[in-house]
């Protein structure tokens, strides 16, 4: 039996008196895909932030790797994610970019860590000298997806990942969840796109209005 | 942290905010010249404080005063809150402690360069002591400001900005922060001193706060 990585218990978040999670409980075990399904605002998102450690919980505990979210640590550590384009610099490129966060997130100007690989991974020329202000929004998206590998995380949370990706693009994310998983990663996925949650998740849960009604084993 | 490593993180928040602030700041950097090139113009230094202080039954806006105190918190406006939780996810590694420092330092070379225009077009430079003293105390003001826009939404924290500016105005002794008047500036440098230790404690207290910040936009 693999090891729990993550667990919610009873996790509620109120905003402006109304729950906009209520009573999450999930756990995570290691080295399976978790999908995350259900319409707009139907607390995907919020949940991730949640685990992550970018929302207090109003009540309940998040717990990954053992360690209480927002008691004993502020945020997660060993998790990578993708948020499109947040705290990307526009004027430079991929490369610059990604050695950027490399050399801040490690504060070890020697860490190894081959951003060309890196790009290629997921799909960017990593001889491409654009600025990423000029990228379409599939390479952006990339890109967003390359920031969630760097320091070689655990556990991955992509938001969303199929949007602004073309069939190609989709049939690539299919190819590197898969390896991702093979490398032992745990990775949870929120999308709107039902046939590609199936072709990649072991699990998924079903939101809807800030809560779990329903879950999957696949 | 490093000294090279806070430089790139300096470097890479410069960048991000100077995105953000950067149409503002060059119209209010024009409107802030043409307020204190008229103020010369008038009647030299005391042409931009004019009416700062209230003589009874016979109250005077000091609009010039007015806007030259509120134009940096308007170019700031929402750009630290973003800065923050925006910037900030990516590099959670980096201590948010550190990383607000940053931002709080680019602030505070944007407030220089107001300061020294300040000091350069109306020939402030005379009143070196106040001048000195009027950007420690910009500087913790534009830090208090930065601060609560991250807990409350920006147009409350800029209402209470000008509301705390309208009642500079309307009050010739209100504690600390008549001190941002020429006319009501006191002579006494142990109080003056007290007044700033007051605001630092200010930014201290709100500082201790972040460990509640949420990293969502949930509030707008």
């Amino acid at each position: 039996m693999s090891q729990i990585v993550v667990e919610l218990r009873h996790v509620n978040k109120k905003f402006k008196r109304k729950n906009i999670l209520n009573n999450v409980n999930l756990k995570i075990y290691e080295n399976h895909v978790y999908g995350f399904s259900g319409p707009n605002g139907a607390g995907k998102t919020l949940t991730f932030k949640t685990i992550l450690g970018f929302i207090k919980p109003t009540n309940g505990d998040v717990i990954v790797e053992g360690k209480l979210i927002r008691k004993e640590v502020m945020f997660a550590e060993n998790i990578g994610f993708s948020i499109q384009e947040y705290g990307v610099l526009g004027d430079k490129t991929a490369t610059e970019n990604l050695s950027l966060f490399n050399i801040l997130n490690n504060q070890d100007e020697t860490a190894d860590m081959n951003i060309q690989q890196l790009l290629s991974y997921v799909g960017l020329d990593p001889n491409n000298k654009d600025k990423v202000k000029h990228y379409s929004l599939g390479m952006k998206q990339r890109l967003s997806l390359a920031v969630a590998l760097l320091n070689d995380n655990k556990i991955l949370i992509f938001d969303e990942p199929t949007n602004a990706l073309d069939d190609s693009g989709q049939d690539f994310l299919v190819a590197m969840i898969n390896d991702l998983k093979l490398k032992g990663k745990t990775i949870l996925i929120s999308s709107h796109d039902k046939p590609f949650l199936n072709q990649v998740s072991d699990h998924i849960f079903k939101f809807n209005e800030g809560t779990i009604v329903g879950e999957q084993i696949l | 942290m490093t000294q090279l490593h806070y430089n790139l993180l300096l470097k890479r928040n410069r960048v991000l905010y100077w995105e953000q602030i950067r149409i503002k700041f060059i119209i209010v950097t024009l409107v802030y010249v043409m307020l204190l090139l008229q103020g010369r113009h008038q009647q030299q230094f005391y042409g931009v404080f004019y009416g700062v202080l209230q003589a009874p039954n016979d109250f005077v806006m000091p609009i010039q005063w007015f806007f030259i105190m509120l134009l940096p918190v308007a170019v700031i406006g929402d750009s630290f809150n973003q800065l923050v939780k925006i910037g900030y996810p990516l590099l959670n590694r980096v201590g948010l402690g550190t990383y607000i420092l940053s931002i709080f330092q680019i602030m505070s070379e944007m407030l220089f360069l107001f300061w020294l225009l300040w000091i350069l077009i109306p020939g402030n430079n005379q009143y070196y002591l106040f001048s000195v003293i009027l950007f420690l105390n910009s500087s913790l003001g534009i830090f208090i400001f930065s601060l609560i826009s991250l807990f409350l939404p920006p147009v409350i924290a800029y209402f209470i900005a000008i509301l705390l500016a309208m009642g500079t105005i309307a009050n010739n002794k209100l504690p600390i922060l008549s001190q941002f008047m020429l006319s009501r500036f006191d002579s006494n440098l142990m109080i003056n001193l007290f007044n700033t230790i007051i605001l630092i404690l200010i930014v201290i207290i709100l500082f201790s706060c972040i460990r509640y910040i949420e990293f969502t936009q949930i509030r707008k």
